[in-house]
């Protein structure tokens, strides 16, 4: 075995590397109108983004913008800045000082006494309302009181700022102001040239860790103030600062973005390394001059300039994609190491590049073999003695050490298998090597001399390889076991003793293993061509695929981030599997990432946890900022609409029986990538299953009446483990006819006719009974008086006298006494007779009577013919008068009897007699006339009059209609 | 006395002189202090902060592909007020000679500048960086404020050298201004021969006032 190495290390050339460059994604307000200047962004505490433009105030949530200036009729004022939450709303200020309060989208103007445009304003602790105006300086608002700090050095504020410790920072023409508003009255310092401040004119300032804050100038850049000891610490840039007025700037986790006012955006890394980068505008940045930059609450950077909106998924993602304009293409392997290097191998070549050096990267060629120029690398690893394993097609393994140069080339003649290395990986002394004639270990004999001697030897196990198949992947693991993924094997495991396989995959008809990869805490995860990826922890195996939340089942490489979460790196981009909770969280265009075409295992981890993954258009880095970032969308509900139109707000919650179709309107917020939001909902009191869905609007057509609460959960691609719940109760009312004070209405308003018809039944009865009984009275009466023996002997004694002398007459008088019984028994039963026959009976009476008292009696009857038939009498009333009148009164030639009976106007009859009363009178019961006035009260509820006078008898009775 | 109104005027005028109220009656009034003070030489004793320009230059350079066009007036006037570090600048467009021909000095009047409608271009703001008026030497300054070209006022940060000699100051300044800025239109026929960025540079001499 002849060793051969040589001590040559071509550095070719030292390009200068185009920075690692961010996402930036572009965001169309108006298709319509491409000349909206965007002044500032503002995320409410709801997670709405408001964007305060040139044509007024416009949201968004992830899918549309809406003006809501044009909505309100305001769109002539110019938003300028915003500040909240203030009343469950915000505050906007305008270009001429108007200030808006916007409650519900809704504004209400706030009177201030200044016009110039408003720069900063914010709520401080105690709820006053600050306002750095550009041209009238700094007012407070306390109550609905103004004030205005007096005597400021400058009254043009760029920006005013809140520290932690109360005070407030403002940046002027003539320096910096802190205002201690603790005090009273407050006070302010000014801290201008004289005390160190390299440029008078402050324009951003952001908030620093340590009671430090970074402030951006005019012209000279960016400098430190320490607030604790109130001096000014430079930052040094090489060469000054190049990159013009510092407009805004923007903390992220280490950096500050800052955005100039014509040379694009600027990273300034505030910890750690300290370095800048620049990102010019039309090379890797779309806008010069930035008006406004925002980090929400998802770690998104939102950057308005000139006139556009961008959104940045921020440091997570970052891109190398070209050098000197020539575009890095076909990665093929990449590794890293601990000093800050990264390596990667293209068709042309190994590179190396510095990504943690300072200003512009350096980027190197290596030639590793001056006999093979176009080596085709396959495979990095650098060991634990940074040692640089490669890999290739055809030419066999080389072995790089950076400090000496020293190159060693092994081939077959030194025991490889063979000449095509496909993975490498290896832990302390020992290497690993995946050639397509078996898996040998090499390893090194004596590490305390490395550097100088490359002497090692090649353990084949024996005499073969120990595994002679097709192996994608070797990995050494912490416990030195190695584990390979094959294909047609499946997973294989070597202890160092044998080798295992795992039967349970076979079933699983898990045979072909692409990557495997070990977690912080010792368990295995590896990735299939077909079955997405497993974990195992020495026992069981767990299975990740698209059903538990990966997008992509084929997996080109996996990595651990520096958070300890495994990535899935696939053709759409990243799966980050949460080490804890092991849900599933994708990036990819949001971030850039689109057809991320990477070799298979071609990524890296550098010491800081960043992940670096070679693709076919350049190298990928991420790093995981998630610490402080919401990882479920936020959710709101915005109305409710009955029947698709009418909007009931949010207020709302009792409905009419016929307002039973509604519509509920939500939204998840999750501005990195709307479009993957999904929810589900369900609504209590119908159905208590989730419903999965896309829409972001839900109908209920004909709810019955009840009582409902909706929930919703927005979730991303389907996953809604630890997502938030909005809900929406209500009622839909019953119709009218079946809510219960009807019911009960009703039920006592029939309680009511019952009792009132029952009590005039009673009434009705009592006076029927008691009609009844006067009939009968009366029918008694007028019997006993008709067969009264007088009267008969009268009538008899006439008939004597007369039957001999005129028997024609006798023969009438018999038919008229008889006609007068008939009749009064006829009629006795009615209620009321006409007049007509009540008549007859008199007639009939007064001629029995006629026969007896000759001239001396007279009647006269004078009653219209027309009433005759349409007006009656009780029975016998009218023949119980005239009864009277003859049976009480003398009648003789002295003293004639004369009744008259006539009608009147008021269709009464009036029945007079002249008064010639018996000396003796006849035995009386007196009952005949109160009966009369009973019967008439009774049956007609009319009144019968009785009038005695000196010479006459009066009786007036009401006519009856019939 | 009457002085003493006019500088308080012009003070608080250069104070607000970015505030969009009354764009007009500032400019008057402006203009009207200036040319108060030429014409009534003062003798407060409190004015002596003042300084104003007893000769001036002041030069605009277009350099366009095809042509160069420079044209030069020396009868700029102004104040400057050390105290508050107020300035003050006002120029007759109908002042400026040395036109490459008689027809492009009408072309400048008529079309570009229409200076029958805005007769006057001028500068007023504030000196940001410090300067001693005392103490002789020179110090660069930038000065910001609005400057009013055709009736457009554009806010501008001008880097200049302030030289102290005495109860001398002189004043350079050398500054691009984009005609976009001022709505100068050029047409597309001569577009080789107009720069969209013209170049201002100017020299002035002022005295303090007091000394008169």
């Amino acid at each position: 075995m002849k060793s051969i190495f040589w001590q040559l290390m071509f550095l070719i050339w030292v390009f200068s590397a185009r920075a690692q460059q961010p996402f930036f994604r572009e965001l169309v307000i108006d298709r319509q109108d491409d000349d909206i200047k965007t002044n500032t962004v503002f995320q409410s505490p709801g997670g709405l983004i408001y964007l305060g433009t040139s044509k007024g105030l416009f949201r968004y949530d992830g899918f549309d913008f809406r003006n809501l200036s044009v909505e309100n009729n305001c769109s002539d004022l110019q938003i300028t800045a915003i500040a909240g939450p203030y009343k469950e709303g915000f505050c906007t200020g305008s270009e001429k000082g108007e200030l808006l309060v916007w409650i519900a989208d809704k504004p209400e103007r706030i009177p201030a006494p200044f016009h110039s445009p408003v720069k900063s304003l914010f709520f401080d602790d105690n709820n006053v309302l600050w306002v750095a105006t550009y041209g009238e300086g700094l007012f407070y608002r306390t109550g609905n009181i103004w004030h205005r700090l007096a005597g400021l050095p400058d009254p043009f504020i760029y920006t005013l700022q809140q520290h932690s410790s109360g005070l407030l920072l403002a940046g002027t023409d003539g320096g910096l102001v802190v205002i201690n508003k603790k005090l009273n009255p407050i006070r302010y310092f000014v801290y201008s040239s004289k005390h160190g401040l390299p440029d008078n004119i402050v324009r951003s300032i952001g908030i620093l860790p340590d009671e430090q804050v970074l402030l951006g100038m005019q012209e000279k850049g960016i400098c430190r103030f320490d607030l604790k000891t109130r001096t000014f610490i430079p930052v040094t840039s090489e060469g000054g600062w190049a990159h013009g007025p510092v407009n805004v700037m923007v903390r992220l986790q280490n950096e500050f973005w800052l955005g100039t006012e014509g040379k694009g955006l600027v990273d300034y890394e505030f910890s750690g390394d300290r370095r800048t980068r620049h990102f010019a505008p039309g090379v890797d940045f779309p806008c010069s001059r930035i008006n406004a930059m925002l980090r929400d609450i998802e770690g998104n950077i939102w950057i308005a300039g000139d006139n556009k909106l961008i959104i940045s998924p921020g440091e997570k993602i970052e891109f190398v994609s070209s050098i000197e304009g020539s575009a890095i293409d076909s990665v093929q392997a990449i590794t890293s190491n601990p000093d800050g290097y990264i390596w990667y191998s293209t068709p042309k070549g190994l590179y190396r590049f510095d990504y943690l050096a300072k200003g512009e990267e350096r980027l190197r060629k290596f030639i590793v073999d001056p006999k093979f120029p176009q080596l085709h690398i396959v495979s990095l690893f650098e060991d634990a003695h940074a040692s640089l394993w490669i890999g290739t097609f055809d030419n066999g393994l080389y072995c790089l050490d950076p400090h000496t140069g020293k190159v060693r080339r092994f081939t077959e003649k030194d025991g490889l298998p063979n000449s095509n290395v496909i993975s490498i990986h290896g832990r302390g002394n020992s290497v690993w090597l995946a050639t397509l004639g078996g898996v040998v270990e090499l390893r090194r004999k004596d590490p305390v001399k490395l550097h100088d001697d490359f002497s090692c030897s090649i353990q084949t196990n024996g005499s073969s390889p120990l595994h002679n198949g097709f192996v994608y992947n070797v990995y050494v693991d912490t416990k030195n076991r190695l584990w390979m993924g094959t294909d047609g094997k499946g997973l294989l495991m070597y202890d160092g003793y044998s080798l295992h396989n795992f039967p349970v995959l076979k079933s699983k008809d898990v045979k072909i293993v692409y990557s495997v990869l070990e977690d912080l805490n010792g368990n295995i995860w590896f990735s299939t061509p077909h079955h997405g990826i497993y974990r195992y922890d020495g026992r069981d195996f767990r299975s990740f695929n698209l059903a538990n939340g990966l997008s992509e089942l084929e997996i080109l490489g996996l990595g651990l981030d520096n958070n300890g979460n495994i990535l899935a790196i696939n053709r759409k981009g990243i799966d980050v599997i949460q080490n804890q909770s092991f849900q599933i969280q994708h990036i990819s265009e949001e971030s850039g990432l689109k057809q991320l075409d990477a070799d298979l295992n071609s990524i890296a981890r550098d010491r800081k946890g960043g992940v670096w993954i070679g693709t076919r258009s350049g190298i990928v880095r991420f790093y995981n900022y998630s610490r402080n970032v919401v990882q479920h969308p936020r959710l709101e509900i915005h109305r409710v609409l009955t029947f698709m139109k009418q909007d009931m707000g949010l207020k709302d919650t009792i409905f009419d029986y016929n307002q039973n179709t509604i519509s509920i309107e939500y939204t998840g917020l999750w501005y990195s990538r709307p479009e993957i939001v999904t929810y589900r909902y369900r609504m209590k009191g119908y159905s208590n299953d989730w419903i999965p869905t896309r829409d972001r609007i839900v109908t209920f057509p004909n709810l019955p009446p009840g009582k409902y609460t909706f929930e919703v959960m927005a979730g991303l691609d389907g996953q809604f483990k630890d997502a938030t719940v909005a809900s929406y109760s209500f009622r839909i009312k019953k119709v009218f006819w079946r809510e219960t004070w009807f019911v009960m209405g009703i039920l006592l308003s029939l309680a009511l006719a019952i009792i009132l018809f029952i009590r005039d039944r009673d009434i009705r009865f009592r006076r029927m009974e008691s009609l009844k009984k006067e009939k009968v009275e009366y029918q008694y009466e007028t019997l006993k008086s008709q067969v009264n023996p007088h009267f008969l002997f009268n009538s008899f004694n006439t008939l004597m006298a007369i039957i001999e002398s005129e028997p024609v007459k006798a023969t009438d008088y018999v038919e008229k006494l008889s006609d007068y019984f008939r009749n009064m028994v006829q009629h006795r039963d009615k209620d009321v007779v006409s007049l007509e026959e009540e008549l007859e009976m008199v007639e009939t009476y007064y001629f029995l009577q006629q026969k007896r008292f000759g001239e001396h009696l007279s009647l006269e009857i004078d009653i219209p013919d027309s009433w005759k038939r349409t007006f009656g009498v009780p029975p016998l009333s009218l023949q119980l008068l005239i009864e009277n009148a003859v049976k009480h009164n003398a009648v003789s030639y002295e003293t004639p009897l004369k009744i008259t009976v006539t009608a009147t106007e008021n269709h009464t009859l009036l029945i007079r007699n002249n008064l010639n009363l018996k000396l003796k009178p006849d035995a009386s019961t007196g009952i005949g006339l109160e009966n009369i006035v009973n019967r008439f009260s009774i049956i007609a509820g009319k009144e019968v009059k009785v009038t005695t006078g000196d010479h006459e008898f009066t009786v007036e009775i009401p006519l009856i209609a019939i | 006395m009457v002085n003493t109104t006019f500088i308080f005027c012009l003070r608080e005028i250069s104070r607000k002189y970015i505030s969009e109220l009354y764009p007009c009656f500032r400019n008057f009034l402006l203009l009207a202090g200036i040319f108060f003070f030429f014409n009534q030489p003062c003798v407060n004793g409190q004015t002596g902060k003042l300084f104003f320009i007893t000769s001036s230059r002041i030069t605009f350079t277009s350099k366009a592909p095809l042509e160069t066009i420079t044209a030069t007036s020396e009868k700029m006037k102004g104040v400057v007020d050390v105290s508050s570090r107020s300035v003050a600048f006002s120029v007759h467009n109908q002042s400026f000679v040395g036109f490459n021909s008689p027809l492009q000095q009408d072309h400048f009047h008529e079309n570009y500048i229409e200076s029958e409608k805005y007769p006057d271009c001028t500068f007023s703001g504030k000196i940001i960086d410090d300067f001693d008026a005392k103490t002789d030497g020179n110090y660069p300054v930038r000065v910001k404020g609005l400057l009013n070209v055709k009736g457009i006022g554009v806010e501008r940060i001008v880097k200049g050298t302030i030289s102290v000699k005495g109860d001398e100051l002189w004043m350079t300044a050398s500054f691009f201004v984009p005609l976009s800025d001022h709505d100068i239109r050029i047409p597309r026929i001569v577009q080789q021969k107009i720069a969209p960025d013209v170049e201002i540079s100017f020299q002035v001499k002022l005295r303090k006032e007091a000394g008169k």
